[in-house]
């Protein structure tokens, strides 16, 4: 029960391609089964977001499995599959368990150590299991991908660090207010850093926005995306009163916000604390803003520097990561092992002649003076029995094995002669 | 029973001692940890309940109150700091998960106020007949109890102003910055913590004033150090009321205020000790 992995990525498929292949949560239960009425497909799991759509399967024979694994995706989406064979990269056995792992680990994500995809294959999982997609191996093989990435989190600082100038920003406000529900937003001027900036505000509760620019319209139609207020930008300063957080970008060539302008707004705010993003270049906010009490400023380059350092940070806790994943990987691996039906026989002839052996030896202790005739014909019959009991279990278990999903009997074989303690065959 | 009384102490304060390790390691670490979490939660509660053990056994043992000297006054002092922390976060730690990291500041000065304790320990200490009335049972124990909510006031003004410094610094995205609370949280914490204290100054001044009026016939005495010291005091923390709620000064002002007035409160307790003051016996409470 060979495991293959098949898919396309942000690192080899451009965006046209991604989003024609993409499945969305769904169509995932009738994609699943189409998958699944494939004869060489025992079992599957979909993974697909936005920046990779990606293939788990169980199956009986490694090529056979690729090629219908192709031909799902072109049929299922009626796709040209020349369009797409190029971008999607296969995966088998052990390669396969590591990029699972690493996927779960956000070590294959764009942005590294982004927290999202850990859930996101959890659902995949979820609900190819609901959907009676997956069984014993790809059970234990995504159960043990999210261990991997919880672990992952939990002793690495992988994900801790602000990665990208928005969410920085909105960490920096919570430092400053507890929390953002509720709190106003004035954006000065309308560029498109600042509407991603003002997303990451309003989806941590921040309310209402206030929209001011030059031109009037040109803040209407961002507050109107926003459910927000436009306002009038010579009447900006009287409504920053009531702001707590200012993003500003306009393109302005000099100080839109100068340290005047921030003392009066600071008298008529009774010294409420106010956060001030600057995100324009050149500035917006006269740097000497910054020296008024409660006030605070941070311009692109202090999001940026630290954005930068973080990312560094990040790389060298991938290292770490890689480590947790390698050591995952291999215990996965080895639990996969168990399953092989060849070691199993083996290990099934070794306990049953070790037994044999044992009861003979007791056996012929008590029978004082046997002839050497005697002692053969005695143990000729132990072993007549012994391999005569196994011949017929072993026989039927190598066949199975090679149909749909036959590693059940092997697991039911090692259950049942209790092969191993550890490789309990209770997760099917 | 004062050997059980000890043997608990010390459990007190071994259970302090190892939940500051927890908190400076978790204060430093990158990331989160559940696992020292856990630990440092498990080990403050064992503190306080240790340490309220302590009290309540000295209580038993005099009958009136628990203060006979000033290693019952202390282990008091310590366990009121460790009160009003907890009541802190009780009431905050559901919004504001990062108010667990002033526990870096609140534990070693739990363990401090104890080694103090300790130094000044007396074997078989009883209640000297001084002091054994219910109106000075009051006085002493809002006395203490104020000084536990200034301490832990004065820990989130100090936090406070680590975080502003922080920010301002444009730091506000590395480590330190990110474990603490966020400044609202660190100011709103300073007042409700210094209010509370101002509560039982209150109190603490008009027993005095009123035992006083009993025992030696007047109610104030400008030549009593003590009095005239917890007198600036109290004039020091109104002040930072009126700077930061009339005169809406939030922030770095009112911090520095709350520290000034912590400066008063400590000299206040010296007093005995470097005048000659009515309130000798009160050395070291």
């Amino acid at each position: 029960m060979p495991i293959i992995g098949a898919g396309l990525s942000h690192k080899t498929a451009p965006v046209e391609i991604r989003e024609k292949l993409s499945i969305s949560e769904n169509k995932l239960p009738e994609a699943l089964s189409h998958l699944l009425s494939k004869d060489s497909i025992s079992e599957a799991v979909i993974l697909s977001t936005c920046n990779r759509t990606e293939i788990y399967a169980v199956t009986e024979e490694v090529d056979q499995g690729k090629a219908d694994i192709i031909d799902f995706l072109s049929e299922y989406h009626n796709f040209d599959r020349n369009a797409f064979v190029q971008a999607l990269y296969f995966f088998s056995e052990e390669q396969v368990v590591r990029h699972l792992f690493r996927v779960a680990s956000s070590l294959d994500s764009m942005v590294i150590g982004e927290a999202q995809i850990l859930g996101q294959v959890k659902d995949a999982y979820n609900i190819a299991y609901e959907n009676k997609a997956t069984s014993l191996v790809l059970n234990r093989l995504f159960r043990h991908a999210v261990e991997c990435g919880k672990r992952v989190r939990t002793e690495t600082a992988i994900g801790e660090a602000p990665v990208s100038v928005s969410y920085a920003a909105v960490q920096l406000a919570k430092n400053v207010f507890e929390t953002l529900v509720d709190r106003a937003v004035m954006v000065v001027g309308a560029g498109k850093m600042s509407v991603l900036t003002i997303k990451h505000l309003v989806s941590n509760g921040a309310n209402p926005i206030m929209v001011t620019n030059r031109t009037y319209e040109k803040a209407q139609e961002i507050a109107c995306e926003f459910n927000g207020i436009a306002v009038p930008f010579n009447e900006r300063f009287e409504k920053m009163a009531q702001a707590d957080i200012v993003i500003s970008s306009t393109g302005a060539q000099n100080y839109v916000i100068t340290a005047d302008d921030v003392r009066n707004l600071m008298k008529k705010r009774k010294g409420r604390p106010i956060f001030f993003i600057d995100i324009a270049v050149p500035r917006d906010v006269d740097p000497e803003v910054a020296e008024i009490e409660n006030v605070f400023v941070y311009d692109i380059d202090d999001l940026k520097n630290v954005v930068d350092e973080n990312l560094k940070e990040r790389k060298k806790e991938a290292e770490k990561a890689e480590k947790i994943v390698e050591e995952e990987v291999s215990e996965f691996l080895a639990w996969l092992a168990s399953l092989d039906v060849v070691p199993t026989i083996k290990e099934l002839n070794r306990i049953a002649n070790e037994i044999k052996e044992y009861e003979l030896e007791k056996a012929l202790k008590r029978l004082n003076g046997l002839n050497e005739d005697q002692v053969e014909i005695i143990r000729a019959l132990a072993h007549g029995i012994v391999n005569k009991m196994l011949h017929t279990p072993i026989v039927k278990v190598k066949e199975a094995a090679a149909r749909k999903r036959g590693y059940r009997y092997v697991v039911a074989l090692r259950y049942l002669f209790g092969l191993d303690e550890s490789g309990k065959g209770d997760e099917s | 029973m004062e050997k059980l009384e000890v043997i608990i102490f010390w459990l007190a304060l071994v259970s302090a001692g190892i939940t500051s390790l927890f908190y400076v390691r978790l204060f430093f670490i990158k990331g989160e940890s559940t696992i020292y979490h856990r630990l440092a939660s498990i080990f403050s509660i064992a503190t306080l309940i240790s340490i309220a053990i302590v009290v309540a056994l000295q209580w038993l043992r005099t009958g009136l109150h628990p203060f006979t000297g000033p290693f019952s006054a202390k282990v008091f002092y310590a366990f009121s700091v460790l009160l009003v922390f907890s009541v802190f976060e009780a009431l905050y730690s559901k919004k504001v998960p990062r108010i667990k990291s002033v526990g870096v500041l609140i534990f070693p000065t739990v363990v401090l106020l104890m080694l103090l304790a300790w130094s000044q320990f007396e074997a078989s200490s009883s209640l000297p007949p001084a002091l054994s009335s219910f109106r000075v049972f009051v006085h002493i124990s809002s006395a203490i109890l104020a000084y536990g909510s200034y301490t832990v006031g004065t820990i989130f003004a100090v936090i406070y102003l680590v975080q502003e410094n922080q920010l301002k610094r444009k730091r506000g995205l590395q480590g330190t910055s990110q474990k603490l609370p966020s400044l609202e949280t660190a100011e709103l914490a300073t007042h409700r913590a210094l209010g509370i204290g101002l509560i039982f100054t209150v109190i603490l001044l008009l027993t005095g004033m009123f035992t006083a009026q009993m025992v030696w016939g007047r109610m104030w005495d400008w030549q009593e150090p003590r009095e005239v010291s917890a007198l600036i005091m109290f004039i020091v923390y109104s002040f930072y009321f009126i700077v930061r709620d009339v005169l809406g000064h939030r922030g770095r002002k009112s911090s520095y205020i709350a520290l000034i007035g912590f400066a008063v409160a400590i000299f206040t307790y010296f007093t005995p000790a470097l005048f000659t003051s009515l309130h000798a016996w009160g050395r070291g409470f």
